[in-house]
C-alpha cells in the first residue's frame, strides 16, 4: 500500500507535537508504535522520500521534533527492512541537505552493507564538521572491526579545536566496542 | 420515594396502581400474574407501565438545574456510549476521576491544540456549573510547572528510553540519541505538567480550574484558547441531555449493528415498553437501549449479547425460549424496595425476558440473542 507524502507528513506533524491536556504520554507512544507496525515497508519508503524533501510547514510540531521523529520511525522501520532501506537511503548519502538526517538513520540500521559508502565520505576530506559527527555516529552504531577501523582514522585526523567532534567519535568508539 | 396517598387502604388488586405505594407494586403484579381472570393482561400493563414511570422519575432526569458555561471535548465512541450508560444509570455523566490529573478537560474558548487521536471522533458538548474562584494556570505557570517536573522526572525519562531502544543503562548516547532522549523526555515531562494540573485543581475548593493558551504558546502552536478543568463531576452536565448526545453519536454512524438493533426493537415490543427504542449501541460485549418516552424522558436498558451460529433446521428460537424463561426466573414480585431497588437490580426484569434475531445465510443463521440485566 502507497502512503501518500501529506498523510505521513501529517501523521508526523500530530506524533511530534505537544501532547495537550488530553493526550497521555504512553497512549501517545502506542499510537506512534501503532502507526509504524500497521505501516511497514511502504511506509518506510515514504518516510525515506521525506529524508530528501521535508515540508517547509509544519502546524503542530516544531521542525526539530518533526525531524527527529523522522529520523527516530525511518530508522526503526529500517532495521526491520535493510533491503528496502539501505538501497535508498545510500544515494541520498549525495545529497548534502539529507546527509545528516541519511547517516544518522544508517546508524540505526545497523547494516554493515553500509561501510563502503561510509568509507567514501571517511575519504572525503572536504566533509564538513556536522557531517563528520553524523558519520562518527553512524559508524559506532554499525561496529565492527570495520567500522572501529575507519573511526580510528576519523579520529586520527581530527583537529585540536574540534572538542565536540573529538568527544562524538570517542563515544562512537565506545559504542563500537560494545556492538 | 414512595407514592403512598390518605386513602391508600384496602386490597392491593382492587386499587388503581396508582395509588399503591411502591412497596405494594411487586405483590399487585404477582397477583396479577397469577390469576387467569379478564382484563389480566390490562392489569400487567397498567401496574408494569406504573413500575417504569416511577422508575423513570429517579433515573430520567438529565436537565441541568442552571446553565452552565459551554464546552466541548472529543471522546471515543466507547467512551460516549459509557457516558450514556452513566446518564442511564442516573450518574453524572464524567467520571473526572478517569481522565488526566483525575479531571475531566474542555475547551471552553479559542482553539486550544487537544492532540490528534482519530479515534476520539465523538464530539461532546458540555455545560459547566460556574465556579466561584477557578485555580488559573497560563503560559508562566505551566512553564515553571513543566521545567520542575522536567528536572523531577529526568532520571525516569532516559530509563524509560533506554528500556523503549533497547539501549543497556551504560551504553554512551551519541548526539542522534542524545536528541531523541530530550524529545522522549520533553512529553513525558509535559504528560506529567498536566497531570500535575490535574491534581492541583482537584486539590482545590471548588474542584474547577482553567488553562489559558495564549497564541504561539509551546503547547498549542496551532492556536490559542481556554481549558476548564473539572474534577467535580456534579459540575458536568452534557448538553442536550440524551437526546443531544444520541443526536451526535447518531451523526457519527456510532450504534450496533442492523440486526441487534432489530432484535432490541422486537424486544421492546415484546416486553411493551413505553417509548421508542431511540439507539442501541454495542460496547464491551453488551448492548445498551435507549429509550425514548417522552421529551427529556428516556429509560435505558443494557442487555447482554449473546451471538450463536446455528444451523437453520435445529431450531434457533431455543435460545431466545431459555432466555425468556431465565428471565421468568428472575422475576421477584415480592421484591418490595421500590424503584431504586428496581433500577439498580434491573428494570427488565420487571417487564422483559430474552429475545432472538435471525442473520445469516441460508443454512447457518445468527441469533442476537439480547438478555436484560441490570
Amino acid at each position: 500500500m502507497t502512503r501518500s507524502r501529506d498523510d505521513v507528513v501529517a501523521m508526523l506533524d500530530a506524533l511530534a507535537a505537544p501532547l495537550g491536556p488530553m493526550t497521555d504520554h504512553t497512549a501517545r507512544l502506542a499510537q506512534q508504535d501503532r502507526w509504524v507496525e500497521e505501516g511497514g515497508a511502504a511506509l518506510l519508503e515514504a518516510l525515506i522520500a521525506l529524508l530528501a524533501a521535508p515540508p517547509t510547514q509544519l502546524t503542530y510540531a516544531s521542525r526539530d521534533d518533526w525531524m527527529t521523529l523522522l529520523v527516530e520511525i525511518t530508522g526503526t522501520l529500517g532495521a526491520r527492512h535493510p533491503e528496502v532501506a539501505l538501497p535508498r537511503l545510500v544515494p541520498l548519502l549525495a545529497d548534502a541537505s539529507a546527509r545528516g538526517a541519511v547517516l544518522d538513520v544508517l546508524g540505526t540500521v545497523g547494516d554493515a552493507r553500509a561501510l563502503p559508502a561510509l568509507t567514501a565520505l571517511v575519504n572525503d576530506p572536504s566533509l564538513p564538521e556536522p557531517d563528520l559527527l553524523h558519520l562518527a555516529g553512524a559508524l559506532g552504531e554499525i561496529g565492527g572491526a570495520d567500522a572501529r577501523a575507519l573511526l580510528a582514522r576519523l579520529h586520527a585526523a581530527v583537529r585540536p579545536e574540534q572538542h565536540a567532534l573529538r568527544r562524538e567519535i570517542e563515544i562512537a568508539e565506545q559504542m563500537a566496542r560494545r556492538g | 420515594m414512595d407514592a403512598a396517598t390518605p386513602g391508600n387502604v384496602g386490597p392491593v388488586a382492587a386499587r388503581r396502581a396508582s395509588t399503591l405505594r411502591d412497596g405494594e407494586l411487586g405483590a399487585a403484579l404477582h397477583d396479577a400474574a397469577s390469576h387467569r381472570k379478564p382484563g389480566r393482561e390490562a392489569r400487567e400493563r397498567e401496574i408494569e407501565d406504573e413500575i417504569a414511570d416511577r422508575v423513570i422519575r429517579v433515573v430520567g432526569i438529565d436537565k441541568p438545574d442552571v446553565p452552565g458555561a459551554p464546552g466541548h471535548t472529543k471522546v471515543t465512541p466507547d467512551v460516549a456510549v459509557r457516558i450514556l450508560e452513566n446518564l442511564g444509570k442516573g450518574e453524572p455523566p464524567f467520571k473526572p476521576e478517569l481522565g488526566k490529573g483525575g479531571a475531566s478537560w474542555f475547551v471552553v474558548e479559542g482553539n486550544p491544540y487537544t492532540g490528534i487521536e482519530p479515534a476520539k471522533n465523538t464530539p461532546v458538548e458540555v455545560e459547566i456549573a460556574k465556579s466561584a474562584k477557578p485555580v488559573r494556570f497560563a503560559e508562566p505557570e505551566l512553564v515553571k510547572l513543566l521545567d520542575e517536573v522536567r528536572q523531577e522526572t529526568a532520571g525516569e525519562a532516559e530509563a524509560a528510553f533506554r528500556k523503549r531502544f533497547g539501549l543497556e543503562p551504560t551504553t554512551p548516547l551519541n548526539s542522534k540519541l542524545r536528541k531523541s532522549l530530550a524529545r522522549f523526555h520533553d512529553q513525558l515531562a509535559e504528560s506529567r505538567m498536566w497531570d500535575q494540573v490535574g491534581q492541583r485543581v482537584r486539590a482545590s475548593p471548588d474542584g474547577v480550574g482553567e488553562v489559558v493558551l495564549g497564541e504561539g504558546s509551546r503547547f498549542s502552536r496551532s492556536g490559542a484558547g481556554k481549558f476548564a478543568v473539572v474534577t467535580d463531576a456534579s459540575k458536568l452536565r452534557i448538553k442536550g441531555g440524551v437526546e443531544g448526545l444520541l443526536r451526535t453519536m447518531s451523526e457519527q454512524g456510532i450504534s450496533a449493528e442492523a440486526p441487534v438493533q432489530q432484535a432490541a426493537e422486537a424486544m421492546a415490543r415484546q416486553a411493551k415498553w413505553a417509548g421508542r427504542v431511540r439507539g442501541v449501541f454495542r460496547y464491551g460485549g453488551r448492548i445498551l437501549i435507549v429509550v425514548g418516552v417522552a421529551a427529556d424522558v428516556w429509560k435505558v436498558y443494557h442487555a447482554r449479547d449473546k451471538v450463536k451460529a446455528v444451523v437453520e433446521s435445529a431450531g434457533g428460537w431455543a435460545g431466545a425460549t431459555a432466555g425468556a424463561a431465565a428471565f421468568a426466573a428472575w422475576f421477584v414480585p415480592a421484591d418490595t424496595a421500590g424503584p431504586l431497588a428496581w433500577a439498580a437490580h434491573g428494570v427488565g426484569t420487571l417487564v422483559a425476558g430474552g429475545i432472538g434475531y435471525w442473520a445469516g445465510s441460508s443454512t447457518t443463521r445468527t441469533i442476537y440473542e439480547l438478555i436484560l440485566e441490570n
